[in-house]
């Protein structure tokens, strides 16, 4: 179910309506569950049983972890590790893997083969699994809390009976705003919020805010940038002129923000209708000043998750220059695999750990979030995004020849003037986008914080009329309906 | 958002802005929708192909002011030639990544009764009907939203509007690339392009007829025409192996048309005439109509 359709929207009024009935207080909780799970089994009912496997299994491991010390609790813990790991590996690398094998034996149409690249890819797989080894980390990092600093301990993560722990596991894995594509919850945020919640509660502007940008960011400036970038595709790009086809690169880039950036605010606006924080997905990414900067702000929870459960347990920056470079390199290799199954996303990968790893051998100690002139953060800003631009092409294209035929399509037709027919709407549409990480750099919210203090009604005026003209703009302006590119992840 | 929000939710007036954001709304929706009743907003053709396909097609649907005299019914090939601006009596459906029964589905649907439907005769027709597009212009919501507010027709778009109006002040250049351009062009599709279609287009030229049959037996005078491509291409083995499978499936050779002197005409990508000669057949698709 698509969040820009008119399914969900029936879906969603049904379940807001009756989520904050009198009469379903005593079974709110398990009524989200139900409609989560009816959400995710909306056209393809048969992988709600995927679903429900994992949820059941990790809430298993996760009781048990909770309770036990020693051996036996890490042999729980890594059984549960690596089943989620086999799950994921299975439907989501099986394809990569069989082909691969088939490649190197020659054996592409044996039927083994073939079968393991026939494997369905589950529709959030990726968040559902993470999710799980997060709830199993989680409760063992607790646990250990418990006698070793107790001072520390934070809130309860595994329910004290066994059924409310299934229930809290079903919720915090399958609640619907970001089952499908994240964001990526940690348990130790989510769970703890798991309780009744009232209809007097809601934060409407929180979530008034977060749905009118999200929508606005999916349905005008994602949809209709899609439909122009579409030329960045074999055989179009053959016949893009070089500037034509840098400002559709440029406009992919606003897309794949705009897209992600818009369902998790829908998705974290939702949460707020039924009373669950979830955390930012992305803080304006295209204004970081550096690559270390860039994954602190794009697709936070994945690279927070990347971070906590694997850069550290690695050793992080901690055990000499040389492992961090090996450690950076690891984990974007296997960030960038965790978007596909295809070894341009290992590439992509590749491509930003060299990028961080480079960025930290040429700074040496030097802060580089310190503040810095105007015109030297306006340049480091360019570079960034110019090589993150550039990245996004393995996106675009995982077929990796296709990047190199597409470079060269551009070099061909370097003296060809500009397709003002294909250029003039990927800028209407990804002015926005500019505008948009423009009003969240340090000097303008500084100024607005100023603002908001000096005059709050005139504020709220100026900005409530602000959000009045985005929605405006979402039904006058809104583009094909489609699914959000990380679906497919 | 994170900054937003620490900067001011802490207000005793938090959903006064929400009302505030609504009554915005809810004027300039108003406004807009005053503007389109009263003439003030020439409807766009649409920002991109999608959206041009879906304009198209829906004005013939839903409109009841557009009655074409002449229809071209076709794919994107059909779509690249500019027989609006020589007869304004005739309407071009010509549908971008999509074929001549999408166009044909429309007329039927539509209800209309042009006195000329040209269906063109490409291999495109072997791309059927297209689900996606279909269900855009069959869905009750869709229609129900169109019928009653003007302001959500893709054709109104602020957006396309504007570009429109741009666009018809700055004619693009005749783009014509070089002979030998041409020739690779045109290796490379006949190489790329799989022009097997096991059979299927059998079943397209079929639903096809069984539109054409509707139509004529509403009075419509139906014409198919081969449209001129890249010659290299239209003269390929498998391009012309599926050609004699529709002309022998439709059977009536005295229902085609066939554009004279095609082997000159040149395509910029081997499917679309350059615009030159994309004129010349527009001109010569007009002069059908007035053929008895």
């Amino acid at each position: 179910m698509l969040f820009n359709s008119g399914v969900f929207a029936i879906f969603l009024l049904i379940t807001f309506v009756l989520y904050y009935l009198p009469v379903m207080r005593k079974v709110q909780i398990e009524f989200l569950v139900v409609a989560s799970f009816v959400f995710y089994s909306w056209t393809a009912p048969e992988l709600l049983i995927l679903l429900s496997v994992s949820i059941f299994l990790n809430a298993v491991v996760s009781w048990k972890v909770s309770r036990l010390d020693g051996r036996s609790q890490w042999k729980w813990a890594l059984a549960g590790v690596v089943i989620n790991l086999g799950v994921l590996a299975w439907f989501k690398y099986a394809g990569l893997l069989g082909g691969l094998i088939g490649d190197l034996t020659n054996s592409r149409g044996a039927p083994a083969i073939a079968a393991m690249m026939a494997i369905p890819l589950p529709i959030g797989i990726s968040f559902y699994t993470f999710e799980g080894i997060s709830l199993l980390l989680d409760a063992i990092a607790r646990r250990r809390r418990e006698s070793e600093s107790p001072e520390k301990l934070g809130p309860q993560i595994v329910a004290d009976s066994f059924g409310a722990h299934v229930r809290n596991t079903s919720l915090f894995v399958a609640f619907f705003p970001h089952l499908i594509a994240g964001p990526i919850l940690k348990a130790r945020q989510f769970i703890p919020q798991i309780r009744v919640k009232n209809f007097s509660e809601i934060d409407w502007d929180a979530a008034g805010r977060a749905l009118v940008v999200g929508f606005f960011l999916k349905m005008v400036l994602a949809d209709n940038l899609k439909d122009q970038t579409l030329w960045i595709a074999n055989p179009f790009y053959t016949t893009l002129s070089m500037k034509t086809g840098l400002v559709l690169l440029v406009g992919y880039s606003m897309q794949i923000f705009a897209d992600f950036a818009g369902y998790s605010l829908i998705a974290i606006g939702l949460g707020f209708l039924f009373g669950y924080e979830m955390p930012p997905n992305f803080n304006f990414p295209y204004i970081s000043r550096s690559f270390s900067e860039f994954w602190r702000r794009w697709h936070i929870s994945l690279s927070t998750w990347l971070r906590d459960y694997l850069y550290f347990p690695l050793g992080g920056n901690r055990k000499g220059r040389f492992r961090t470079y090996i450690n950076l390199a690891t984990v974007m290799v296997l960030g960038g695999l965790w978007h596909g199954a295809a070894w341009s996303y290992a590439i992509w990968g590749a491509y930003h750990g060299l990028a961080l790893a480079i960025e930290r051998f040429v700074s040496g100690e030097k802060d580089l979030d310190a503040p810095s002139p105007l015109w030297a953060s306006t340049l480091r800003v360019l570079f960034v995004y110019t090589v993150v631009t550039l990245g996004w092409l393995l996106f675009k294209l995982p077929n990796f020849s296709e990047v190199i035929e597409f470079g060269q399509s551009l070099l061909k037709n370097k003296s060809q003037p500009f397709d003002m027919v294909k250029v003039a709407p990927v800028v209407i549409f990804s002015t926005p986008v500019v505008v948009y990480h423009l009003l969240y750099t340090r000097r303008a919210i500084a100024f607005r914080q100023a603002w908001a203090a000096r005059n709050p009604a005139q504020f709220r005026r100026v900005t409530g009329l602000a959000y009045g003209l985005l929605l405006a703009a979402i039904m006058l302006n809104y583009g094909s309906g489609e699914e959000f590119i990380y679906f497919q992840f | 958002m994170e900054a937003e929000k620490s900067s001011f939710t802490s207000s005793s007036n938090r959903t006064g802005r929400v009302v505030t954001a609504f009554a915005t709304c809810a004027v300039v929706l108003g406004l807009y929708t005053a503007l389109i009743g009263a003439g003030k907003v020439p409807p766009g053709e649409g920002v991109s192909q999608a959206q041009m396909n879906v304009v198209r097609l829906q004005r013939m649907i839903e409109d009841p002011a557009v009655q074409p005299e002449v229809v071209l019914a076709g794919s994107s090939i059909a779509a690249n030639l500019k027989v609006q601006a020589v007869d304004p009596g005739f309407l071009n459906l010509g549908v971008y990544g999509g074929s001549s029964q999408d166009a044909l589905d429309a007329v039927l649907r539509s209800g209309k009764t042009p006195k000329l439907v040209i269906v063109e005769m490409t291999f495109w027709i072997s791309r059927g009907l297209d689900p996606k597009l279909n269900h855009t212009l069959t869905d009750p919501a869709n229609r129900f939203l169109y019928q009653n507010f003007p302001f959500v027709r893709p054709e109104y778009q602020p957006v396309n509007v504007t570009l429109t109006a741009v666009k018809r002040r700055r004619e693009p250049p005749n783009s014509v690339p070089s002979e030998e351009a041409q020739r690779a062009t045109a290796k490379r599709l006949i190489a790329e392009t799989n022009f097997d279609t096991k059979g299927k287009i059998l079943e397209d030229v079929e639903w096809i007829k069984e539109a054409v049959a509707k139509l004529e037996s509403r009075g419509v005078r139906v014409i198919y025409v081969d449209l001129p491509i890249d010659p290299t291409i239209e003269n390929s083995a498998g391009y012309s192996m599926n050609k004699a499978l529709w002309h022998d499936a439709i059977g009536d050779e005295s229902k085609f048309a066939r554009f004279p002197g095609s082997e000159s005409l040149r395509a910029t990508d081997g499917w679309h005439l350059v615009r030159d000669d994309a004129k010349k057949v527009a001109e010569w698709l007009v002069s059908l109509h007035r053929v008895p």
